[in-house]
């Protein structure tokens, strides 16, 4: 289900590399990566721990800065935005789903869903909005707080939320490993389905080859660097190649 | 691991900072109560021992008024084997304030402030030295200390004018003294003995006789003869003989007295801090327990048992109380001199005086300092020590089993403390002091109770509070609100610890409005008067009555006095009692009755005093005639038509026919007569009040003029208007109050500090929800925001609280005090809402910093729990 004929690209990196420490204890988290991601694009990035998947995401979406190199979201150069432009983009143009905690306590399921539109003091695209909580199924439980919903019902909230200001592009970090194998078939069909009916950009962490399955390409991180990728892939190619990795 | 480390470490650092702090400013404020009372006893022991240096034996008289120290007793004394010397002196002991000079500038030294002290220069004395000019010599000379010298301007060589008991009086300054034993503050003037026995109107008597022993004789035998020398024709002693010990004991247990009021007061409001801090310190031990539940877990996990991880706790608050107490100790000393500092600023001189830390004072520090921490570590420590080893895997204990305890406690004890209030108030108990004891404790209880009830209301009390705040900054506002109502144990019980202060502040407030709105009413209703001349002193000259009635620009004019009077069917007489004390009983069954006896110029009262006549006329008053409040009236089972006679301290009679009776309380006294009869009972000749009308025609600013005119030549007497008279006594209900909030701004700025903690350990406890706000788009400035103002609803709702009760008290006070004192209750809105407020905003400054530390925080590792 690639897009076809032109790919714009909804976020990207040029040459992007992150170094912690120095000298001795220097560890390049990222080495150069070039990649981008297009609109309407469900992308996976898997690797093994260490291999700077999540610092990629966390780079990309603006919650972390790079050593060199450059992020692009949409238009925007991430690395030119100052620390308030860089939270009103996350506001705006970026959806974050994370693997827990992912929703604030004291709020109901819908006023965590229009919460970064609020934050904004923007009223919510009623449409859009009723599309999306009719998407999540979740129409009769908006009005409960997030300890009164399943763990699968907070993360379809938290999905819901990610959607409802129609960003650019949605980060997830393990959206479904917090969670049992059928509620987190739902959350990854819920997440496909997004792409499909609303055109949406995601870019998803997991290390989970058949949460990887659902996206339409998946790239494989090794030390900081991009050493494979998949185009329309399935959890047998997926194991395959990262057995060729761990074998190589 | 590291993180997690760091951040236990980082908790740990500021719980420390902050329970320290709280201990060591609870210790210091105790500590100072004992230091500034040392300090000033000190100070005035060195001065009494400094007074009577030289002086083996001094003579003074029981009855100074009746059967004073004459220079025939000097008389007496010659021959008694033992005397080396012996001197008449006037110490002018009891007429504080009596003689004052006036200065360059036509004003008198104020006398709201250290007394001035005038005694008789002795030559003869080895402790008064001359240190400019010369001593006084003849007449209408005086000698000063030298730093009211400096401070009031006067100028060694000059003539000052004097307001003495004798009127005007005129002496020239020719030198300042000292003796080793000044302290600052009081005015210090001596003149020669006849001097000042003139300027006081003493007549013949003195005060004392200073005898110096010649060392033959043992002093006790000395004092048993000069007994026996001057006690001889006497049926009881007429004076008492005193050694130097006995001297120095005697001056000094007058001002300790004093100085162990004010250390009481001081250590109360300390105690009250105290009681605030320790609430505080459980709140902060328990947040840090919960916090490291999943450590203690693993401990219990790997083998500490229970009573380990509870001695852990413990030590860690014995180390801090031990640590808070040596800072308290020298932060006790810092706070001595600020609140003298504070007190000096309010306008109450309290001389300075070397911080004295006796090892009572030590001892105290440490016993409430570590006492007080492990007090408060106790439940906490219990509740860690209870913590199942299971939590070190699940992370936590999720024991959601929250007893009622509290509340059903928290019940009991509202319940205890109201009915202590109901017992004050229905009890029927006669004094006062058996209405406001109980009711007091009463109250103190009930704020007890609504401490551990708080729960129940801050939820409710904070979303109310909470949504303006919501319309107002939309979701930050809504965020702060929820934060404030998430957890209403926490939320009541630091709102609680600022309720409390509140509510002594706005009972204060209550109390203060209440006696200036009955001041008013008084003056409204039974003062009718357009002005007023007033003394502290009770020593207004007869002449200002007649200045101001010759004076064509008022009406009516009287002057008013009164005198403690006891009214029976026997005779009083005064009987020594073992003591050597005289008392003054009555004889046979009827025991007298106490009431004031207070005189008016009859004919002149119209337009000037209201007092409320029921029956009869009051200008057909007569030297033969009385009026009788209703309330005397009725206790003695007198109306009009009967007689009564008054008994006065010479137990001389008065028969008095009964003419009128009437209501007024607080203006009238309870027994009115003329001002002939008034003179030949009561030796005062000086009036206490004169109340003057503007006469018909005049123009008030005409009458103002004439009026201050008049009362340029009385310094120190007030001559005011109605309305300044009205706004002097506002006035010092201000000061009082304005006293009291002071010594009460330490208990809410513990309170303050307390929610500082609080909020910052909520801080750290949100911090991955703070960084998922921040991760889904809210700026540093929401953050800080949501954080702020969760601070200011916390402060809000312990304010509010505090009002209530604040008020509630006060009215209650007010209802258990007797109407003739006071008849109404006024509740002042504005201040207490104004107060409401600035605990409110100050509750945004305690945020401050949390707010700064939660916005300032990285996303990502605020999102990871860092």
């Amino acid at each position: 289900m690639s897009a076809q004929g032109i790919q714009l690209a909804a976020a990207g990196t040029i040459e992007a590399s992150k170094i912690y420490g120095s000298g001795d204890t220097e560890v390049r988290a990222l080495d150069g990566v070039t990649v981008s991601f297009h609109q309407g694009q469900f992308t996976a990035i898997m690797g093994p721990s260490g291999s700077g998947k999540s610092t990629l995401m966390h780079c990309l979406a603006g919650l972390d800065r790079l050593t060199s190199g450059h992020v692009m979201v949409g238009e925007t150069n991430l690395g030119e935005l100052s620390e308030k432009e860089l939270t009103l983009l996350r506001r705006t143009k970026i959806g974050f789903v994370f693997q827990a905690f992912n929703l604030i306590p004291t709020l109901t399921a819908i006023e965590n869903i229009t919460l970064p539109l609020d934050l904004g003091k923007n009223s919510p695209d009623k449409e859009l909005l009723n599309e999306v909580v009719t998407a999540v199924g979740l129409a009769d439980r908006l009005s409960h707080k997030p300890n009164e919903l399943s763990g699968g019902q907070q993360q379809r909230v938290a999905v819901a939320r990610a959607l409802a200001s129609r960003p650019d592009v949605i980060f997830a970090d393990e959206p479904t490993g917090n969670l049992d194998s059928q509620t987190g078939a739902e959350i990854l069909s819920f997440m496909r389905r997004a792409v499909d009916e609303f055109g949406q950009t995601i870019v998803m962490v997991t290390h989970d080859p058949v949460a990887a399955a659902y996206a339409d390409r998946v790239l494989f991180l090794a030390d900081g660097k991009i050493v494979s990728e998949l185009e329309n892939p399935t959890t047998d190619l997926i194991l395959e190649r990262l057995r060729a990795a761990t074998n190589g | 691991m590291l993180k997690l480390a760091l951040k236990n470490l980082a908790a740990g650092k500021i719980r420390l900072f902050l329970t320290t702090l709280l201990i060591v400013v609870g210790v210091g404020f105790v500590c100072s109560s004992f230091i500034l009372r040392d300090g000033l006893k000190d100070v005035f022991a060195n001065l009494a021992e400094e007074v009577v240096q030289g002086v083996d034996v001094g003579v003074s008289a029981f009855d100074p008024e009746s059967d004073p120290i004459v220079e025939a007793d000097l008389a007496l004394l010659d021959g008694i084997e033992g005397i080396d010397r012996a001197e008449l002196s006037i110490t002018g002991e009891g007429q504080e304030n009596r003689i004052q000079p006036i200065k360059a500038d036509g004003t008198t030294i104020t006398l709201q402030g250290p007394p001035q002290l005038a005694f008789s220069w002795s030559d003869e004395s080895d402790v008064l030295s001359i240190v400019e000019g010369r001593a006084p010599a003849g007449p209408d000379e005086w000698v000063t200390d030298p730093s009211s010298l400096v401070e009031h301007g006067f100028v060694v060589g000059d003539v000052y004018d004097f307001i003495t008991p004798s009127g005007r009086q005129q002496a020239t300054l020719v030198g300042t003294y000292t003796f080793n034993g000044f302290i600052e503050g009081p005015t210090y003037m001596s003149m020669t003995i006849d001097t000042l026995q003139d300027y006081l109107e003493y007549g013949d008597r003195y005060d004392a006789i200073a005898v110096v022993s010649d060392g033959s004789v043992p002093v006790p035998e000395l004092i048993t003869s000069i007994e026996s020398a001057l006690n001889n024709n006497s049926d009881f002693p007429r004076v008492l003989v005193q050694s130097q010990e006995e001297l120095i004991a005697d001056t000094t247990a007058e001002f300790n007295q004093v100085f162990d009021i004010i250390g009481g007061i001081l250590l109360g409001f300390a105690l009250l801090s105290l009681f605030v801090s320790i609430i505080i310190i459980i709140i902060i031990f328990a947040i840090s327990i919960q916090q490291r539940t999943r450590e203690i877990g693993l401990m219990r996990a790997i083998g500490a048992t229970p009573g380990q991880i509870l001695r852990s706790v413990l030590a860690e608050s014995f180390i801090i109380g031990l640590l808070s107490s040596i800072l308290g100790i020298a932060a006790g000393a810092l706070i001595t001199l600020a609140i003298r500092a504070a007190l000096n600023a309010a306008g109450l001189g309290i001389p300075s005086f070397s911080l004295v830390i006796k090892p009572l004072t030590i001892f105290l520090a440490f016993l409430v300092g570590i006492g007080v921490t492990m007090l408060a570590a106790i439940f906490p420590a219990i509740i860690a020590s209870r913590v199942s080893p299971i939590t070190a895997i699940t992370g936590s204990s999720d024991k959601k089993e929250r007893s009622n305890v509290r509340y059903i406690l928290g019940a009991v004890v509202t319940c205890i403390g109201i009915g202590l209030m109901s017992i004050g108030l229905f009890g029927g108990a006669d004094t006062v002091t058996g209405v406001l004891v109980p009711l007091g404790s009463g109250a103190a209880t009930t704020v007890i109770g609504i401490l551990l009830l708080s729960p129940l209301v801050a939820g409710p009390l904070s979303n109310a509070l909470g949504t303006p705040l919501q319309a107002i900054l939309k979701t930050p506002g809504r965020l702060a609100k929820d934060n404030a109502a998430r957890n209403p144990r926490r939320t009541g019980t630091i709102a609680s610890v600022l309720m409390i202060g509140l509510t002594a502040v706005s009972m204060v407030f209550v109390l203060g409005a209440s006696f200036t709105a009955e001041f008013d009413r008084i003056l409204n209703t039974s003062v009718q008067g357009d002005y007023l001349v007033t003394s502290d002193q009770a020593d207004i000259p007869s002449e200002v009555v007649e200045l101001i009635a010759q004076d064509d620009a008022f009406g009516n004019v009287t002057a008013v006095k009164y005198w403690g009077v006891n009214l029976a069917n026997k005779p009083v007489v005064r009987e020594p009692s073992d003591n050597g004390e005289i008392s003054f009983t009555t004889t046979g069954q009827e025991i007298g009755y106490d009431s004031d006896l207070a005189a008016f110029e009859y004919d002149q009262i119209e337009g000037l005093f209201n007092l409320s006549v029921t029956d009869g006329q009051l200008t057909d008053m007569t030297n033969d005639t009385t009026a009788l409040r209703d309330t005397v009236a009725e206790d003695l089972g007198l109306g009009i038509g009967d007689t009564i006679t008054v008994y006065l301290s010479d137990g001389s009679p008065a028969d008095l026919d009964i003419i009128a009776i009437f209501e007024e309380a607080q203006v009238a006294a309870g027994v009115l007569v003329t001002f002939d009869r008034f003179s030949e009972l009561s030796p005062q000749q000086t009036s206490d009040w004169v109340a003057a009308k503007r006469a018909d025609g005049v123009s008030v600013e005409a009458a103002d003029a004439a009026f201050d005119e008049i009362g340029l030549d009385y310094p120190n007497l007030a001559f005011q208007s109605s309305a300044e008279f009205r706004q002097s006594f506002s006035d010092q209900i201000n000061f009082i109050t304005r006293i009291i909030t002071i010594l009460l701004t330490l208990t809410i700025l513990v309170a303050l500090v307390g929610i500082l903690a609080t909020v910052a350990l909520s801080v750290f406890e949100r911090i991955r929800e703070i960084g998922l706000l921040r991760a889904v788009g809210s700026t540093r400035r929401q953050v800080f925001t949501i954080v702020l103002w969760e601070g200011a609803i916390i402060c809000a709702v312990g304010a509010i609280l505090g009002a209530i009760l604040g008020v509630g008290f006060g009215a209650l006070i007010l209802t258990a005090i007797p109407g003739e004192i006071i008849s109404q209750i006024a509740i002042p809105w504005v201040p207490i809402i104004v107060m409401v407020l600035i605990s409110s905003f100050l509750g945004l400054l305690a945020a401050f910093l949390p707010a700064t530390w939660a916005s300032s925080r990285n996303v990502l590792q605020a999102i990871s729990g860092g």
